[in-house]
């Protein structure tokens, strides 16, 4: 997919495409003035002998795989690109992501298929899966081949086995790419296949199939700050979504009212997960505090103690974040929570200096910036507080700040702060940042944060 | 023999903006040049008014002709005798006519009182090492001389910049400067505000209150307000309910724009104010509430948001 969405992981994704449309815009140019250099560029960018096996498997499959555009209802202009393949002669699978804006906005867009023989063709969404980015779609004109599942369980895929990932790259044709299985994502809540090998913006929605020709995931992200590191979607997800979405085409104007049920009942299953996961405790200096015990968690420290001049109050910061964000529109991925905890110690600040030192590290950060489109204006509350006896837990000042989501009734964006008050030179300030969660779920994650936030004994 | 006359051309408020003096029987008031006394003001006639002696030392005002009759107190005449303190009005412009008999007052006492120079000078230290001291207890990094010399200088000349002010606005309409006492204004309202804004901060944070915190901006205006209703009572001590009254106004109208546009930042997704200063555990006087209480906010919260998403709902 091309345009603002054109690859999910956005924070990695859009760097990339942006790079990639400044080389597409400069390489025609550059041609066009320099024959001779056209020419070099051109062998020199001349791709590697691929395997037969390669060659087999796309032959089998080209009239298989669609492009998938998305266009202005009023202009017929394309907006976003990606892919897609047949599942059934007339129904294909393809992520949710390359058809989000028209679930969205079905009045300011229109879907539009291309095949390999560049017939074209209008698309119907009969239903979507938005916790695994898929999508299911219906074409008008049925046609003679379709792509079958792989059987197999992924326990049964072997680390290092050969996939082909395909789809139509940056709308400069269907293309096959070889790469690698190599198992489960590790740490992400949301099962995704590791595959090495080269997804490139517009394969999103495309299949990764085995040797023999069946799908074994789908195309959905690749990382920029990496090499060949490219996720899939499990097969088995489409498999689900093939057999429970309707075959008829629902109105347009509800799917975004599903897109919001979707998005509840994902978001609660997530944190329902996360609550029973429960905390386990990290220790700071002489204060006691909790970080989720979920699987899904990757954490990062960090000290300001080689800072030059010497900082007047050492800060060790820890830096939990859940892999579980999922792909809403091109400008809201929502399901990430952020557990932070800074550990304060003054070197020679007094007790007043010590405590404005305090305050600046307490500036609240949301984990998404506030968009008017999405979410209504944040409210804070405040106040001093002690949530554990005092043989427990030291007082704390507690700030909850919260924003709801105006198309997603009962989800919210809530971040609880909480600085220790019980040392004049020494303090924990603890942030809990839950990204759309209902209100009740929020609480119990609150209370269960601030009952682990103790004293060392 | 006829006693000299002063002609007065005043202002609306009676300030004396010209004197004439003449000394004939008849004097002549118009915009011609054969006048005795030439008013410049296109609605005057150019004979306009006469002005005679009566047997008895009375000043007669007449009208020259129908068309150039004159007001006194908005009534129209053509013919009068008028004293000392009548207010004529021909056109646009206010006449009064006194002769050399008309008993002025006493001279009044010199009262300027002497610049306390002390106390000023007491008063501006004060402030002075208040913000010092505030500026050293929010020293968080490195501790460096400039940063406290820069801070002193700098607020001390904006404190003299803004009496001076005042003391040229005092010299232009008052004839005189009394830059002492603006420059005791400024830093008295300064240091007002500034133990305020440190006594509310220190409160909030005390009695875990956000409102006094949030008090702080609008006590800014209540203070530029008094401060600058004191320096126009030194410049003229007249009319003081008229000048509170404007001030109050535009007080008033300062907190309205900035809580106005505060409430434009909110709901454009600012940052609410949270109490970010704090202070040493120890300045704790409230006591720390239960969880249940804080939860009870939090719910209360919601309902707010609610309302924003049926208002956003409704908007949409």
């Amino acid at each position: 997919m091309i345009g603002r969405n054109m690859e999910f992981v956005p924070r990695f994704v859009l760097v990339f495409l942006l790079a990639v449309a400044l080389l597409g815009r400069a390489i025609p140019a550059s041609a066009q003035d320099n024959p001779s250099t056209a020419q070099q560029n051109t062998e020199t960018a001349r791709p590697a002998p691929v395997s037969s096996t390669a060659e087999r498997i796309f032959e089998a499959a080209r009239g298989k795989l669609l492009q998938i555009r998305t266009e202005l209802a009023a202009s017929g202009r394309q907006t976003t690109l990606g892919s897609a393949f047949l599942v059934e002669s007339d129904l294909a699978i393809t992520n949710y992501h390359v058809v989000s804006q028209y679930v969205l906005e079905p009045n300011l867009y229109r879907l539009e298929y291309f095949n390999a023989a560049n017939d074209h063709g209008s698309l119907q969404v009969l239903g979507f899966d938005i916790a695994d980015d898929l999508a299911l779609v219906k074409i008008d004109h049925a046609q003679p081949e379709h792509f079958a599942f792989d059987p197999r369980k992924l326990d049964d895929l072997i680390k290092g086995e050969q996939l082909y990932a395909m789809g139509n790259p940056l709308d400069i044709g269907f293309a096959i790419v070889e790469g690698t299985y190599n198992g489960l994502v590790e740490r992400s809540y949301t099962p995704r296949i590791h595959f090495s090998g080269a997804v490139n913006p517009g394969m999103s929605g495309g299949p990764a199939v085995a040797r023999n020709g069946d799908v074994v995931g789908i195309n959905v992200a690749t990382r920029l700050d990496g090499e060949l590191v490219s996720f899939l979607v499990p097969a088995q997800y489409a498999v689900a979504l093939l057999a429970h979405a309707p075959r008829d085409p629902p109105k347009p104007e509800t799917l975004r009212a599903e897109l919001g049920r979707q998005l509840a009942a994902r978001q609660t299953e997530l944190y329902a997960r996360l609550e029973a996961a429960g905390l386990q405790a990290a220790t700071f200096g002489p204060y006691v505090a909790g970080e989720s015990k979920a699987g899904w968690f990757t954490c990062w420290g960090q000290t300001n103690a080689e800072q030059v001049p010497k900082p007047r109050a050492m800060v060790e910061t820890t830096n939990c974040s859940s892999e579980s964000d999922i792909f809403v529109a091109g400008d809201l991925s929502v399901g990430r929570v952020f557990v932070t905890h800074s550990y304060i110690r003054s070197v020679d600040l007094n007790a007043f200096q010590f405590a404005t030192y305090v305050s600046r590290q307490n500036g609240l950060q949301w984990p998404a910036r506030w968009h008017e489109k999405w979410y209504t204006p944040p409210r804070c509350t405040q106040d001093f507080i002690r949530a554990a006896p005092a043989d427990i837990g030291p007082p704390v000042e507690a700030i909850w700040c919260a924003r709801a989501y105006k198309d997603f009734p009962d989800l919210y964006d809530v971040a609880l702060t909480t600085i220790t008050q019980d040392r004049n030179g020494e303090a924990l300030v603890s942030r809990l940042s839950l990204q759309a969660v209902t209100y009740e779920a929020a609480r119990s994650l609150a209370k269960q944060f601030l009952a682990a936030l103790q004293w060392q004994k | 023999m006829a006693k000299v006359i002063w002609v007065e051309i005043v202002s609306r408020s009676g300030q004396v903006m010209a004197r004439h003096r003449s000394a004939g029987p008849v004097l002549r008031i118009g915009r011609s040049y054969h006048s005795d006394i030439i008013i410049d003001d296109p609605t005057v006639a150019p004979d306009h008014l006469r002005v005679t002696q009566n047997d008895d030392g009375g000043i007669l005002v007449e009208a020259t002709n129908d068309a150039t009759a004159f007001t006194i107190k908005g009534e129209r005449r053509e013919r009068s005798l008028v004293d000392g303190d009548t207010v004529l009005r021909i056109g646009h412009t206010s006449l009064r006519i006194r002769d050399e008999t008309y008993a002025v007052p006493a001279a009044a006492l010199v009262v300027e009182p002497k610049p306390r120079w002390i106390e000023l000078s007491a008063l501006i230290i004060v402030a002075l090492l208040i913000n010092g001291t505030t500026l050293w207890l929010n020293e968080i990094s490195e501790p460096r001389l400039s940063r406290y010399v820069a801070g002193m200088v700098g607020l001390g000349a904006a404190v003299l910049l803004w009496s001076g002010l005042w003391a040229l606005i005092s010299r232009i309409f008052a004839g005189t400067a009394r830059f002492p006492r603006h420059l005791g204004i400024a830093a008295g309202t300064f240091l007002v505000y500034t133990i305020y804004t440190i006594l509310a901060e220190t409160l909030a944070f005390s009695l875990s209150s956000g409102l006094i915190f949030g008090n702080v901006a609008t006590a800014f205006w209540v203070v530029l307000g008094v401060a600058c209703f004191l320096h126009l009572q030194v410049i003229a001590p007249s009319h003081a309910w008229v000048k509170a009254g404007i001030i109050a106004v535009l007080v008033v109208a300062g907190i309205a724009a900035q809580l106005a546009n505060r409430s434009e930042q909110l709901k454009n997704g600012a940052q609410p104010s949270i109490a970010e200063t704090t202070f040493p555990p120890a300045f704790r006087l409230a006591r720390a509430q239960s969880e249940e209480q804080f939860f009870t906010a939090v719910d209360a919260l919601r309902e707010k948001l609610e309302a924003d998403r049926n208002a956003s709902a409704s908007a949409h």
